[in-house]
């Protein structure tokens, strides 16, 4: 099924595909280790937003924090992005806004204004599944054992499959931060992994 | 007769191969070899026939996979072209080997926009407009840049000789390149390694694509005039604040760079590990040949114990180099290439890129003295390859530090299963 990326679909179709794929489950086999997705919101993501089902996407994934977390976004530059930029309640239900008038918003913004917003994911992986995809409320599961930053445009190569994450950390589009020793040890379950993120057919 | 079972195709492409060394390669070579080296560069020079004829038939493009527009061989079918190539001349071999190194680094590792702008049109070539060199050594640092990616006192070696910076969008690159840059003096474009400005350490680099030219800023020296390998040009490389886009970095400074030289060695020992094998079995069959047919004491020699005793041990070492390399080869081309998890193990790679050259080293000695003082003679072919045996032992790093390298995974790995990058990590921790 064919969703849009970032949104709370692609989450769910991500876990999806993980946990059905027995490749990625015998390679993954003895991996233990979350991963934290910094997704830095920059020119690309604000175009992107300007499309209405997208931001609808986006708005869905910040729409799974539970609204007793939502208080840590308040003075963070991705709080000020939904309440100042978007004009959004974080106490909203966001999944029901009017996006199509949300989206218009877009275009008197600057991204120069709200540096430092990210959208951060956390993927809790254990033993061949793929146990939890979750939106992380600003300095939440900042301990996870991996962290993959990087700007919004790097990580839709990344998702659309035009590029893969070793190709992308390699070459310093994105930033990888942890173990890298136990990370190279287990190569070929990351491999399989972020082929899948990329095999995800995307609403464009 | 080859142990491993050939498909037909593998046999097909052997024969192939092997008929343009024989016809092509090696005529070509031995003309170079014995030319001034300011004529082997000239634009009529046989060097740039051969290389026309290798790109027309796409073996620039044997590494790659498909879907990388290679063209997908296995292995086996990769270890197979190397040795033959070899055979018709370890110079050409080498030209073919350091072409591929950077367009298939980016090809690997690069952006989609690298690849449309500089490999496809390096895939498409067919005429040998686009050539590729491996700029690594400096004229103060040679086998340094193996030597310092595992060493704790990293910070020892030294300033390095060419530098990058980064000014605004693009990268700015200021230096030199050693006089024994395998075929800088015809490539276009070189894979370039530069250590930061300011960096500590040699490590502190990046990986990156450079367009050799004056209009960007590269001057280039004098062809060498070295003992062996003389069919493919050397030279210095002068880079003069040459400017190139964000997008021709191929590896970026960090971690990832010390695992990227890593395994770029394992692949570039599987090509030397078959070229050893290829020159060694020139050596050997020139050797076996001359022995049938010279007589000496009354009856040719390969009646004379001693001769057959040499031959054996040739053989003998060419066999067991030739199944080690191509089992080695398996490991890496399925681990790089194949899987694409890049872990492939240094120290088994570079144990086959050390036997392959040693006992290419070897073979050439003992077939020389099987020639006796013909074999000093530059009427024989022989005479050539031993000095083309001699230099592989130096190329691309030399045993010596190579066999220390090995030496230092065995110590701190052996019982690891598996490709154990903590030394560099601590490297770069520490940086």
């Amino acid at each position: 099924m064919a969703v849009v990326f970032p949104s709370a679909d692609w989450m769910e179709e991500l876990k999806k595909v993980v946990n059905s794929d027995e490749q990625y489950k015998k390679a993954a086999a003895n991996w233990e280790g979350d991963f934290l997705c910094i997704v830095e919101l920059d020119e690309d993501a604000l175009k992107d937003f300007s499309n209405p089902k997208i931001l609808a996407g986006f708005l869905s994934m910040i729409d799974t924090v539970p609204k007793e977390k939502r208080e840590k976004y308040k003075g963070t530059p991705a709080g000020d992005f939904l309440e100042k930029g978007l004009g959004v309640s974080l106490d909203a239900d966001l999944s029901s806004l009017n996006a199509e008038e949300l989206a218009k918003k877009i275009a008197e913004l600057k991204i120069g204004d709200f540096k430092g917003a990210s959208l951060d994911m956390w993927l809790d992986f254990w033993h061949g599944e793929l146990r939890n995809v979750e939106v992380a409320p600003p300095g939440e599961r900042r301990d996870a054992k991996f962290k993959l930053i990087g700007p919004y445009a790097n990580f839709k190569l990344l998702v659309t499959g035009k590029s893969d994450a070793i190709t992308l950390v390699v070459g310093g589009k994105l930033k990888l931060q942890g173990d890298l020793s136990y990370m190279m040890r287990n190569m070929a379950a990351v491999k399989r992994f972020t082929d899948l993120m990329g095999s995800i057919p995307l609403e464009s | 007769m080859d142990l491993d079972e050939l498909s037909e195709e593998d046999r097909l492409l052997k024969e192939e191969v092997h008929r343009f060394a024989e016809e092509v390669i090696r005529p070509a070579s031995v003309e170079l070899d014995k030319m001034p080296p300011e004529d082997r560069i000239k634009p009529d020079s046989p060097y740039f026939k051969v290389m026309e004829q290798m790109k027309k038939l796409g073996y620039h493009k044997m590494l790659l996979p498909e879907d990388k527009g290679g063209l997908g061989l296995s292995p086996l079918q990769v270890c197979i072209m190397f040795e033959e190539l070899a055979w018709g001349s370890l110079g050409f071999a080498t030209a073919l080997g350091v072409d591929m190194i950077p367009f298939s680094c980016a090809a690997l590792f690069g952006s989609e926009e690298l690849y449309e702008e500089v490999v496809v049109p390096w895939l498409e070539d067919d005429k040998g407009k686009y050539h590729g060199c491996w700029c690594v050594t400096e004229p103060s640092h040679g086998s340094d840049y193996e030597l310092c990616l595992r060493d704790e006192n990293a910070d020892k070696y030294g300033k390095p000789d060419i530098t990058a910076e980064k000014v605004g969008d693009e990268w700015v690159i200021s230096g030199q390149k050693s006089a024994w840059v395998s075929s800088a003096p015809v490539a276009t474009h070189g894979g370039v390694h530069v250590p930061l400005k300011g960096a500590k350490r040699l490590t502190d680099a990046m990986f990156c694509i450079v367009p050799l030219d004056e209009e960007h800023g590269v001057r280039k020296g004098k062809p060498s005039d070295m003992l062996g390998m003389r069919d493919d040009p050397q030279g210095e490389l002068f880079f003069d604040n040459v400017r190139i886009p964000e997008h021709y970095v191929v590896v970026a400074p960090g971690p990832f760079y010390g695992i990227f030289c890593d395994q770029l060695v394992c692949l570039t020992s599987v090509g030397m590990g078959c070229f050893g094998v290829g020159l060694a079995r020139a050596a050997f069959e020139e050797a076996l040949n001359y022995a049938r047919q010279r007589v000496q004491g009354g009856e040719p020699l390969i009646k004379h114990k001693n001769i057959k005793l040499h031959l054996y041990e040739m053989f003998e070492k060419i066999e067991t180099a030739r199944y080690y390399v191509r089992k080695v080869a398996e490991h890496v081309l399925t681990k790089i290439l194949v899987q694409g998890t890049n872990d492939a193990s240094p120290r088994h790679a570079k144990t086959a890129q050390i036997y392959g050259k040693k006992i290419a080293y070897e073979v050439a000695h003992e077939a020389l003295q099987i020639f006796g003082a013909s074999g000093l003679s530059k009427e024989f072919l022989i005479e050539k390859l031993f000095r083309d045996a001699r230099c592989i032992i130096i190329e691309d790093f030399t045993l010596e530090v190579l066999g220390l390298e090995v030496a230092a995974d065995i110590v701190d790995n052996y019982e690891k299963d598996y490709y154990d990058v903590s030394q560099i990590m601590r490297l770069y921790e520490e940086s």
